[in-house]
């Protein structure tokens, strides 16, 4: 029994160590981070290191904003290289919960109203900073050469086949509110509950595919799983060579798609951060980067 | 193939850093955790050893994301067990790489110790005996005896832990982020990438991973191999 005892506390103990060994790794990595971050005092005892004047900002992104703003990141350093720009990038939603649960973020560029609401509604957002950036249309599109006789949302039932993002994916949303208001749907209170099998049967038992976000969509048009599938426009850069866009829908019919941006609290941040962050975001807003969101099909013509 | 070589040149390598760091660090974890389980779960009786066993094997049934959020509200800064951490301990584990760790560990845990336990149920329990009429501590009968038998499968579940923490995606993003450089992992760059359109460089991390991967568990298996004298061919 007595030896029973030691054996089990033998590998409570070997556990422990392991467990402890391994938090030294990051921790370790957690001082080079808070060189970064928490830089002033530090960087007054490392001298003139160039890089110890470095402030890191933290800005969360849509997944969609992932290459433009890495673009506009390489642009502002340009001017700002002291100002270290980390991204994270994932759909808004899963941004929004990891903010609300406290991760450290000074910027939040969110995909879809929606979740700056949330953001705000809990009141994480600095007040009036918030921001509209830009506009996205929906697009209609096929393969290269398909062949297609669907010309836009208006003959959608033509098609063999329809790649469409569920009611909660906010392409599916706004493709089910244009298709509403062009009276192919019933009247809804919220489009984004209309069923695929209610949008088939509404569109006379066309087969849709249904996606769960819109990377899907554009794969399953372009590998031609479906002959036709509706994305926003922007996501359409990169694909020039395999999808012809048949209909860019009107916000007339579909609401403005706005990519809204706002500084978030965060009680880390010393003041250089905020400074940097704001003076980030203000680049964000202006031409130059108006011009950039362009070039990758975004609508920069927003209030 | 000009456009590969550029793609190459100009490419960062640190998705690949920080998936192997956590691959490893997780399979180490997940090796004498899973094992420790194990042998405590085939001490049980059959009753307790039902509920413990179906607790320790819930992150396997769930989706990544969902086990995600949940390790994501319990390491919340904003809740007590992430307030105390980081107060106590400056221990932070959201948006840093110890949450892909943690991630990791506990999505490819079960597979450890669902091998080590179902090796262990079946290694010939007159061993263990004679070793104890020998005289032998129980702490020698486990190594010396029981390890040994159960070999490979300790070895499976050491395999399947490394694959599945290297491609472990749900529950990472959720718990770590994808901040470049710190927590974005080679899943997470693939599928970054995938969503620009960028079939080419998503191509050569799938080829990172799937050669790494294969190299480590081709390694893996003969070094394993050369020591297990108790597994015949046939």
């Amino acid at each position: 029994m007595f030896k029973r005892v030691v054996s089990s506390l033998l590998a409570v103990v070997m556990v422990g160590a392991l467990l402890t060994g391994c938090g030294g790794n990051p921790s370790e990595e957690q001082k080079s981070e808070s060189t970064s971050s928490e830089s002033k005092e530090e960087s007054e005892a490392e001298g003139d290191d160039e890089a110890a004047e470095e402030t890191e900002i933290q800005v969360f992104i849509a997944a969609s904003l992932n290459t433009v703003m890495t673009e506009l990141a390489e642009k502002y350093n340009e001017e700002h290289p002291e100002v270290k720009i980390t991204y994270n990038a994932d759909s808004s939603g899963t941004l929004l919960t990891q903010i609300e649960e406290g991760y450290e973020c000074d910027i939040f560029f969110s995909a879809a109203q929606k979740q700056m609401d949330q953001l705000e509604e809990d009141g994480l957002v600095e007040e009036g900073t918030r921001d509209n950036v830009v506009n996205n249309q929906v697009v209609v599109v096929t393969l290269k050469d398909s062949g297609t006789k669907v010309t836009g949302l208006e003959n959608i039932e033509e098609a063999a086949s329809f790649a469409l993002a569920g009611g909660s994916v906010p392409v599916g949303k706004y493709t089910r509110q244009a298709l509403v208001n062009l009276g192919k749907l019933e009247e809804n209170e919220d489009v984004s509950t209309i069923t695929t099998e209610q949008v088939s049967d509404a569109l006379g038992g066309l087969e849709i595919s249904e996606q769960d976000n819109v990377s899907k969509v554009l794969s399953a048009v372009a590998e031609a799983s479906c002959e036709v599938g509706t994305t926003y426009y922007s996501d359409t850069y990169g694909y020039e060579d395999k999808l012809d866009i048949l209909e860019t829908v009107s916000y007339d019919l579909t609401g403005n798609v706005i990519y809204p941006i706002a500084r978030v609290v965060n009680d880390e941040a010393n003041d250089a951060q905020k400074a940097a962050a704001d003076d980030f975001m203000k680049f964000i807003l202006s031409d130059e980067a108006k011009a950039v969101f362009d070039s990758y099909y975004f609508d920069t013509d927003v209030e | 193939m000009g456009t590969i070589w550029d793609i190459l040149n100009n490419l960062d390598w640190s998705p690949l850093w920080i998936s192997l760091k956590t691959g490893a660090v997780a399979t180490f974890i997940s090796f004498f955790l899973g094992i420790y389980a194990a042998r405590k779960a085939v001490k049980m009786t059959p009753g307790k050893k039902a509920v413990i066993d179906g607790i320790l094997t819930l992150p396997m049934v769930l989706p990544p994301t969902v086990a995600g959020f949940f390790l994501l509200l319990l390491f919340s800064r904003r809740r007590p067990l992430g307030i105390l951490l980081y107060e106590n301990f400056d221990i932070k584990v959201v948006q840093t790489w110890l949450g892909c760790v943690i991630a990791a560990t506990v999505i490819a845990f079960p597979l450890m110790y669902r091998n080590a336990r179902a090796a262990f149920e079946q290694i010939d329990v007159n061993l263990v005996y004679a070793g104890r009429t020998l005289g032998m501590s129980e702490m020698r009968i486990f190594w010396t005896v029981v390890i040994p038998s159960a070999g490979p499968g300790i070895a499976s579940g050491t395999i399947l832990t490394f694959a599945r923490a290297l491609g472990e995606y749900g529950a990472t993003s959720m718990l770590a982020g994808n901040i470049p450089g710190k927590t974005g992992t080679i899943s997470q760059k693939i599928a970054m990438v995938i969503q620009d359109g960028d079939y080419a460089t998503a191509g050569i991390w799938v080829a990172a991973v799937i050669l790494i991967a294969l190299a480590v568990i081709i390694l893996m298996n003969l070094i394993l191999g050369k020591r297990m004298k108790t597994v015949k061919r046939w």
